[in-house]
């Protein structure tokens, strides 16, 4: 080997030199490379989870908005209002209450809101004056609403709201439609007036819950259970009827298993003790997340003037 | 044939260390413009979130202001609106009552100088009012007398109809397009004394049909 050659390679004592720094210098790169994967994956879960959160809140955002619109809020009146049916959704307890579900305290949440249409009265609607009649701006979509001619409708697309009923919220049942023309039926007030120009709502009503890890709702326009949204663990609701708000609890999951020990549960001091007591001791792999979303019912207006007095418009 | 080999003693190393530098320079270049427009992004959603929530905040709060001013002009306002309680009334062509802008500078300073305008309309508008009602989607309510039974005598309340609206500036760059909470106000006259109730609320934009 002449001395060129040997210049370019290493001699053992480089070598094992080298392999030396490289001994020192690699745990600790491996630990800054595991712990940043660490907190990328956590981090990722963490995402999943607030994407998760924000689906359900999105599923129901506009029902609580709209909940009690143009209709009684008072159980009595609530039944009364829709031909005291013993079925569902008429037979609950006001536009909004929560029940227990699958052994789950306030896990399922019962909702009566309206859904805003295009339509509006072409002109002002008289109870008795107008033979029952409401003329509209727009034609219907056979989809939207449907008629029911022998009357205490189990259906809830023949139910309509109006926002500006006088003297007090009543839902309509339609009972005929003939183009723009509805015929309708009140079971709470004969001497009803709705106002020229007030717009027209839809009845909708929905259960909600959880099952199996997933959020469903059971929308009444539809049939059966609809799975909604993936990764929800439970879902609680708290309804103050008093002060007209609703408080959700909710516990999500991220995306994979990544807690080989107890269940961790990210923000566990906005839960309520139930919630709490249900989760801690168990082992799902995931790591839990909480949320608790408090809003305001705006449409679930107590305290009306005339519950529980007879009233009629005199014109 | 030469055969180049690498090596740090031959003068090419130098050609070497500026391509490797350069490349090294670009790829992290590249990087820093991608992850400011990824930050960019995310930080514009962020803002569009938050001017949501800005704009939900302040109307909500300056609805709350606007009940309460209602209720003070309507009930403390003396005679010249117990007058228009009347089945009989005219319909007024005239019928907005516009709160004044000092009651909510305090909340659109708080809520990032957001421009907002309440105001209550009488629905016994005349025909002139016509087109703005539509854009607001304002009812047309003429005064009505109420019949009620209340422990088996019949009494006789007035009940005459306002809508409440509060209006937002959008953050999208449309002056013309506002977001609209439109709340629905009963008021009530019982042996000239006058009660306000407070009812349905809808939301959207001016735009929105």
């Amino acid at each position: 080997m002449n001395n060129a050659a040997r210049r370019d390679g290493f001699t053992l004592v480089e070598l094992l030199v080298t392999i030396f720094i490289v001994t020192l210098v690699i745990p600790s790169f491996l630990y800054f490379f595991k712990t940043s994967l660490d907190r990328a994956l956590h981090y990722l879960d963490y995402r999943y989870a607030v994407t998760r959160i924000s689906m359900a809140e999105s599923l129901l955002r506009m029902p609580v908005y709209y909940c009690g619109y143009g209709m009684p809020v008072s159980a009595d009146l609530f039944h009364k209002s829709f031909g005291n049916m013993a079925v569902e959704p008429y037979s609950w307890n006001g536009p909004v209450s929560s029940s227990a579900y699958n052994g789950r305290e306030n896990a399922q949440l019962r909702i009566v809101y309206g859904t805003p249409e295009d339509s509006v009265t072409a002109s002002a609607f008289n109870y008795e004056q107008t033979y029952r009649t409401i003329h509209m701006s727009e034609n219907f979509s056979p989809s939207h609403i449907t008629a029911d001619y022998y009357g205490y409708s189990r259906n809830v697309k023949s139910w309509i709201l109006f926002g500006g009923t006088i003297p007090e919220p009543t839902p309509l049942q339609i009972r005929n439609i003939s183009g723009r023309n509805l015929i309708v039926r009140s079971y709470l007030n004969d001497g009803l007036l709705v106002p020229k120009g007030d717009k027209m709502y839809l009845l909708s009503a929905m259960k909600v819950f959880v099952k199996g890890d997933i959020l469903y709702s059971y929308d009444f326009k539809t049939i059966g259970d609809q799975p909604r949204v993936r990764g929800i663990a439970d879902m609680r609701f708290i309804v103050d009827d008093d002060r007209h708000k609703i408080t959700v609890y909710l516990l999500v999951r991220g995306y994979a298993k990544l807690t080989p020990a107890a269940n961790i549960i990210n923000g566990a001091e906005t839960c309520p003790p139930e919630l709490l007591h249900e989760w801690q001791g168990l082992n799902t792999g995931y790591e839990l997340y909480a949320s608790k979303i408090v809003w305001r019912l705006p449409n679930c207006i107590g305290g009306n003037f005339l519950s529980g007095k007879n009233a009629a418009v005199q014109f | 044939m030469h055969r180049w080999k690498f090596s740090f003693r031959k003068k090419r190393c130098g050609a070497v260390l500026i391509a490797a530098f350069t490349l090294m320079m670009s790829v992290a270049g590249g990087s820093s413009v991608l992850a400011l427009i990824a930050a960019n992004k995310t930080a514009d959603i962020k803002l569009l979130q938050t001017n949501a929530m800005r704009r939900d905040n302040a109307a909500e709060q300056a609805d709350a202001v606007a009940q309460k001013w209602l209720k003070e002009v309507l009930i403390n306002g003396g005679g010249s609106y117990l007058q228009s309680f009347n089945v009989n009334a005219p319909a007024l062509t005239e019928p907005v009552l516009i709160m004044p802008d000092n009651l909510t500078a305090a909340l659109s300073a708080a809520n990032g100088h957001v421009d907002i305008a309440v105001f209550a309309v009488d629905e016994n508008y005349a025909d002139n009012y016509d087109t703005a009602a539509e854009r607001l989607g304002i009812p047309s309510a003429v005064p009505v007398i109420l019949l009620v039974n209340n422990k088996n005598k019949k009494e006789q309340y007035l009940l005459k109809k306002y809508m409440l609206i509060t209006e937002i500036a959008t953050e999208d760059g449309d002056s013309n397009r506002k977001y609209i909470f439109a709340r629905e106000v009963s008021v009530v006259k019982y042996k000239d004394v006058l009660s306000v109730i407070i009812s349905s609320i809808q939301k959207g934009y001016s735009d929105d049909k």
